[in-house]
């Protein structure tokens, strides 16, 4: 059976499949902005003092990231509704999401955050800041340039990942996409038009991480022109206080 | 409607003294029994009994010369739909498809090969050449027809599942307004679901809340743990499913019955041939429904 090109544009703009895109990209936005509040949550508790804390944070990090997502969403969905835990398809999917990238934002937060040399939360201690001013003045600014590439990239992640959502019954793309497959039998022009959705939305994401981190770039920029313009004046200032020496 | 186990039962009940007969005489070979997974056992007194045997009528038809490998009938099937097709306790898929489908390979003097594949994607799968024939519990439709070839096998109505003892009511489909119920993605049974939303939608009723799941044991999970109200299946598969486990009930046994056929590529017309000749000389000397009554299905 040949590839038959004049199915794509018949099918690309299918209510069905439109109505699955926005499925996923709902479940993405907001698994995602529930994951990075999460893992900051939890990456400060992993750095905190306190070992049940610390303790809490890395159990859950540990659980999370050492179960699939699949096995995480069916659990959610089926497992916990036998058990009496009546959640509806589509909070189940997000909770199981959410908790998912939660546990991968931690550890992406936590490394940011453990580049900062530590004579910044020190400077900032000495000058009377207290832990959550110092984290939100000083630190979280800084680490956002080491932490932003790697959240787009699992916002790109999360795109694709909600497609397991289909197993257990939420109409997203890929569901929506069966079901025309199945409508049809063409699975490769199907799939085809499905890859284009994914990439579409993939291609934004790719977009705005670009905007963002150029963005946080040219305050970085300006801030080490500031330094190189202190550095070239105490030099200047050292070499015209040598000359007058 | 009762759902009787066995059609035939004098000829059934002869046969299965016939059996006793030759086991209390030493033969001690034991009867496949058919298990779901962890739901086991089928119920006493429905032991399936059974003269077929493959292997007892070998190369009676020509094996065609276009097959995906060489000695072996290569056939797809979504192994999760008992009894039709579902994996045995030792991780082999059974079922009475697969018993056609061994009786087939066995008459073309072929081995059998099934490959497990999911439902919703097998008749591109087919076209595309990954395998001999689909023996799927496929219902035979319009839109199917146009790209495959049928060899009716079997006549099979849609049926309604629900939790035992009925707890919403359901008599018949319209009670399934406002109500979820589950199915799998890809089959008759979805069909059926938006068909009747459509029509709950014209008569300005509340329409019903679809869940589709890959495999028709997914759907039936959401029927055990609550979540959907009733499930539908082909008829034989529900009646399946209330036989081995009590907590479910056929609420509607009977609807839209329609042929299953055996599926091959449009553009295999030898194995077609070759599949119709071999289905044929079953019904004629009776094997067929001999692999019918085995798995207790009309």
């Amino acid at each position: 059976m040949p590839f038959d090109w004049s199915f794509i544009p018949e099918h690309l703009f299918d209510s069905a499949l439109i109505e699955g895109a926005k499925v996923t990209i709902f479940l993405s936005v907001v698994a995602q902005l529930v994951g990075v509040l999460l893992g900051l949550v939890a990456a400060l508790m992993r750095l905190s003092k306190n070992p049940l804390l610390n303790w809490a944070a890395g159990f859950y990090i540990w659980l999370f990231r050492g179960t699939p997502l699949l096995v995480q969403l069916i659990v959610f969905a089926t497992g916990l509704y036998q058990i009496g835990i009546h959640l509806n398809l589509l909070t189940a999917a997000l909770l199981a999401l959410s908790l998912n990238e939660g546990a991968y934002m931690a550890e992406i937060v936590r490394a940011g955050i453990q580049s900062i040399d530590t004579g910044q939360s020190e400077a900032a201690k000495a000058l009377g800041m207290t832990y959550g001013l110092s984290m939100r003045r000083i630190i979280l600014p800084q680490a956002a340039h080491v932490i932003l590439p790697p959240t787009g990239n699992e916002f790109n992640n999360m795109l694709k990942s909600t497609s397991l959502a289909s197993v257990i019954g939420i109409g997203e793309l890929l569901q929506h996409a069966g079901d025309l497959n199945h409508l049809y039998f063409r699975t490769l022009e199907t799939f085809t038009i499905a890859s284009a959705y994914y990439l579409a939305m993939t291609t934004v994401v790719t977009w705005l991480q670009g905007w963002m981190e150029s963005r946080l770039g040219e305050r970085k920029a300006d801030a080490e022109d500031s330094f190189w313009g202190r550095l070239r004046s105490n030099i200047f200032s050292t070499r015209s206080a040598l000359d007058h020496r | 409607m009762k759902v009787s186990a066995f059609p035939g039962k004098r000829a059934v009940a002869l046969l299965a003294l016939v059996i006793l007969a030759l086991s209390t005489a030493g033969c001690g070979a034991a009867t496949p029994t058919p298990e779901i997974g962890a739901v086991a056992t089928v119920p006493a007194g429905s032991t399936p009994v059974s003269d077929w045997k493959a292997g007892g009528h070998a190369n009676s038809v020509p094996a065609p010369g276009k097959r995906v490998s060489a000695g072996t009938f290569t056939v797809g099937s979504d192994v999760s739909y008992p009894p039709q097709e579902y994996v045995g306790a030792d991780g082999k898929p059974v079922g009475m498809d697969m018993d056609i489908a061994e009786e087939i390979a066995s008459r073309m003097g072929l081995q059998l090969k099934v490959v497990n594949f999911k439902f919703d994607d097998i008749i591109p799968a087919l076209n595309a050449g990954q395998f001999d024939a689909v023996l799927s519990a496929m219902t035979v439709t319009d839109d199917r027809k146009k790209v495959v070839d049928f060899v009716p096998y079997f006549e099979a109505g849609q049926a309604v599942l629900v939790r035992q003892g009925n707890p919403k009511g359901i008599k018949s489909l319209d009670d399934l307004s406002g109500l979820t119920a589950a199915a799998q993605q890809g089959t008759t049974e979805e069909t059926s679901l938006k068909d009747l939303n459509d029509k709950l939608e014209k008569a300005g009723k509340a329409k019903v809340t679809v869940l589709t799941y890959p495999s028709d044991t997914d759907a039936v999970d959401q029927l055990r743990v609550g979540r959907a109200d009733a499930t539908l299946h082909d008829s034989p598969v529900a009646a399946y499913y209330a036989k081995l486990n009590p907590t479910f009930e056929v609420a509607i046994p009977n609807f839209d019955s329609a042929p299953e056929g055996i599926a091959v590529a449009q553009n295999n017309k030898a194995m077609y041939e070759a599949i119709n000749s071999a289905i044929e000389a079953m019904k004629q000397d009776g094997t067929l429904e001999a692999i019918k009554n085995k798995w207790g299905v009309k």
